[in-house]
């Protein structure tokens, strides 16, 4: 009961709800950015992202009324936009879980991190060249701010498999940026 | 394991979300909101039988209260009959409606039949079913008293087949209800049968 009072009314979102047109636009823009980059983490392309984008927001405004400040209106785009991505990674019958020889140990050696200087840019590429499955999960966790337990459920597998999946992810994606010559 | 990547990221993650959606997704997105879809349609199906009979139900208390000078009071069903002199006075005003009134009343007594079955099985919800039907009849029936009076009967007329039509629905959906009811009970004996 508590949670829920928590989370201040959003003018913007109650203009929508009362039908004020161009407080759609306003909305779409505060969010589009983040919510195409959240999805093209996901998706991996521009056209998949952009679609999700789209059917993301139409969904969205349609059930505005349905939105109830259980979380913020951020939040919740979000969670629309995170699970049509991963709609579109099934659809494209992609693996979810990266299949390695042993899922209970991680036998790549540990990237010395310490040696590694990060950019942005390249650490964005790096990503970029991730698996689907552990690209998902890193953004998931990583970027997104779900905690592994939400991202079992969303993604729908178990949480100890998110555990590993991130773990190898991480260690992938150093390794590619060791690889692109970044040290 | 060290937590300097993660950092990195958090202390990036505005940079990280350098891509920029083509302008063109607003554009589909005011188009798609603002253009009327079978989407909300088709979300309200599995209460549509609910819907569809309150708002039956609405419709019908509603011209019964709006006929002010009705004013007899039947307890039992009365079953609409086309009866000879009905149908000569109606056919004087337009043939066309005549037909279709003698149409609906004829499918009503049918179906009305139909669900007096219910009675047996279910006395309740057969008297609920009667009770908006009733209030439906009434009004049709207040609407006939008028006809002889009224200087638009043809437009009255309409609106006495579009009272029938009302019923005819309301029944369909009853008898509907009735048919899923039986589906589930019919599943349940058969679900206990094979369990002893």
């Amino acid at each position: 009961m508590e949670l829920t009072a928590n989370i201040v009314r959003d003018e913007l979102v109650e203009r929508c709800k009362s039908g004020h047109a161009p407080s759609f636009q306003l909305l779409y823009e505060r969010y589009a950015k983040a919510m195409y980059n959240t999805s093209w983490r996901i998706v991996n392309n521009a056209t998949d992202a952009e679609d999700v984008l789209q059917d993301a927001f139409v969904d969205a405004f349609r059930s505005i009324h349905d939105f109830n400040y259980r979380s913020t209106f951020g939040a919740w785009l979000k969670k629309i936009v995170v699970n049509k991505s991963i709609n579109v990674l099934r659809k494209r019958r992609a693996n979810l879980v990266e299949l390695t020889e042993n899922t209970d140990m991680i036998q790549e050696e540990p990237v010395e991190e310490e040696n590694l200087q990060y950019q942005v840019a390249q650490v964005k590429k790096a990503i970029e060249k991730l698996p689907d499955g552990y690209r998902t999960v890193l953004s998931l966790y990583l970027l997104e701010g779900y905690d592994q337990e939400e991202i079992a459920e969303i993604v729908g597998i178990t949480h100890n498999t998110v555990r590993t999946q991130y773990i190898r992810a991480k260690q992938k994606l150093l390794t590619i940026i060791k690889e692109g010559g970044l040290l | 394991m060290s937590n300097r990547f993660e950092d990195f990221i958090r202390n990036n993650r505005n940079e990280l979300d350098s891509e920029i959606p083509a302008a063109a997704v607003w554009d589909k997105v005011s188009k798609r909101i603002t253009t009327p879809t079978t989407a909300k349609i088709k979300r309200m199906h599995p209460i549509r039988w609910v819907a569809a009979a309150a708002i039956l139900l609405f419709i019908g208390t509603g011209s019964y209260f709006l006929i002010a000078n009705w004013n007899k009071k039947t307890d039992t069903i009365a079953v609409i009959y086309a009866s000879g002199q009905d149908s000569v006075a109606l056919n004087e005003i337009n043939p066309a409606y005549a037909k279709e009134v003698y149409h609906f009343t004829q499918l009503i007594e049918l179906k009305q039949a139909e669900l007096k079955q219910l009675e047996k099985d279910n006395p309740e919800l057969y008297k609920q079913f009667m009770g908006d039907i009733t209030k439906l009849d009434s009004s049709y029936h207040s609407l006939k008293q008028e006809l002889p009076s009224n200087p638009n009967r043809e437009q009255l007329l309409e609106a006495m087949i579009q009272n029938l039509k009302l019923q005819m629905d309301l029944l369909n959906q009853q008898l509907a209800i009735i048919q899923q009811i039986n589906q589930s009970k019919n599943k349940k004996n058969e679900s206990n049968y094979k369990s002893t």
